[in-house]
């Protein structure tokens, strides 16, 4: 990881220096995966945009997580009633939880 | 007097915009409603309410100013809160993080999507980004009858951040993000102290505001009540 960031870096500043020969004085912004070489020229009235990324992932933008195991099961053990729109009642649910309990216990104290 | 509530759903399993009806009735009559014209739904769900419901409307309790703060914390410059919090409901089916371990819950166990919309500022070489950032929360009751909840997981999506800065705005966000579910569980827990001397018998979700009496209109996906009952 080291060695692409160098190397990316390199990259980033063959760039800047290849703009700097054409007289555009670029700005480098180095992130943890990416580095952008960015540069404006005021051009015959215009302005002439550059920008170059060099990367080493695809993003997409979303991102998303459960929290640990370990602290859904310390609750979810606790849990009785949940609400649900599964076709059962709530007498029907907490029934099934208790049951379901009742089974690992005994499970586990066989084991 | 009970009351039958009606719910007819813009979309399958019970999400999107969501037409209401409520209609009181004597104990061993009929509730009648007739609606002639109730639009495109594809799912619907009815609800026989007691008379003996507590109503805890979410999206009021979530905008108090404390949590608000707690919440702005979260993100920070150049990424900003632009709406308040929403809470709604969402089945476990649907959850970003399904796929991870989809038997965590049942498919149609509600969780509560509690969600804000930000923006994030970028550079002249992007565009900039809006996008909403969601925590999952499972309420329940435990084995006394005591009310609970806790923050299951977390997601975020935007639009825009092109073409060079949704790395940077992704990492901005994957740091952050995670780090508000403890921020939110404290949040929770100072609520839910509240209710620590009661017991109930019954838990569940309703549309909105849980509105008793009337018609109305309203989007699950952002709006639902929790209900108990003694």
């Amino acid at each position: 990881m080291e060695n692409q960031k160098m190397s990316q870096t390199e990259i980033a500043k063959k760039i800047q220096a290849c703009l700097k020969e054409i007289g555009i004085f670029a700005e480098v912004s180095v992130s943890q995966h990416e580095v952008i070489v960015y540069g404006q020229k005021e051009q015959e009235g215009g302005r002439l945009r550059i920008v170059s990324q060099i990367s080493d992932r695809t993003v997409t933008p979303a991102g998303q997580g459960p929290v640990a195991h370990e602290v859904a099961r310390a609750h979810l053990g606790t849990a009785m009633v949940r609400p649900s729109l599964s076709s059962r009642s709530y007498g029907q649910q907490k029934k099934a939880t208790t049951e379901a309990i009742s089974e690992k216990i005994g499970l586990e104290s066989e084991s | 007097m009970p009351v039958l509530s009606n719910y007819w759903f813009q979309n399958t399993d019970f999400r999107g915009n969501t037409e209401f009806l409520s209609q009181p009735h004597c104990a061993g009559c009929w509730a009648w409603i007739n609606w002639s014209n109730i639009g495109s739904t594809e799912s619907t769900l009815v609800w026989e309410r007691s008379d003996g419901e507590i109503i805890v409307d979410l999206p009021p309790i979530l905008n108090a100013p404390d949590i608000l703060a707690a919440v702005d914390a979260i993100i920070s410059s150049p990424a900003s809160r632009t709406s308040g919090i929403n809470a709604g409901w969402i089945p476990w089916k649907y959850v970003p993080y399904y796929g991870s371990a989809p038997g965590r819950h049942g498919d149609l166990d509600l969780l509560v999507n509690i969600f804000f919309n930000f923006h994030v500022s970028t550079p002249w070489y992007c565009s900039d980004a809006d996008g909403s950032i969601h925590y999952y929360v499972v309420p329940y009751l435990d084995g006394g009858g005591h009310l609970g909840a806790y923050v299951d997981g977390w997601s975020y999506h935007y639009d825009g951040g092109g073409p060079f800065c949704t790395g940077a705005i992704n990492d901005k966000l994957n740091a952050g993000v995670p780090g508000g579910v403890g921020t939110l569980q404290k949040m929770l827990d100072t609520r839910l102290a509240l209710f620590a001397r009661s017991t109930f018998s019954t838990l569940y979700l309703l549309p909105g505001s849980g509105d008793k009496t009337g018609v109305g209109n309203v989007n699950v996906d952002d709006h639902c009540s929790l209900v108990l009952l003694p």
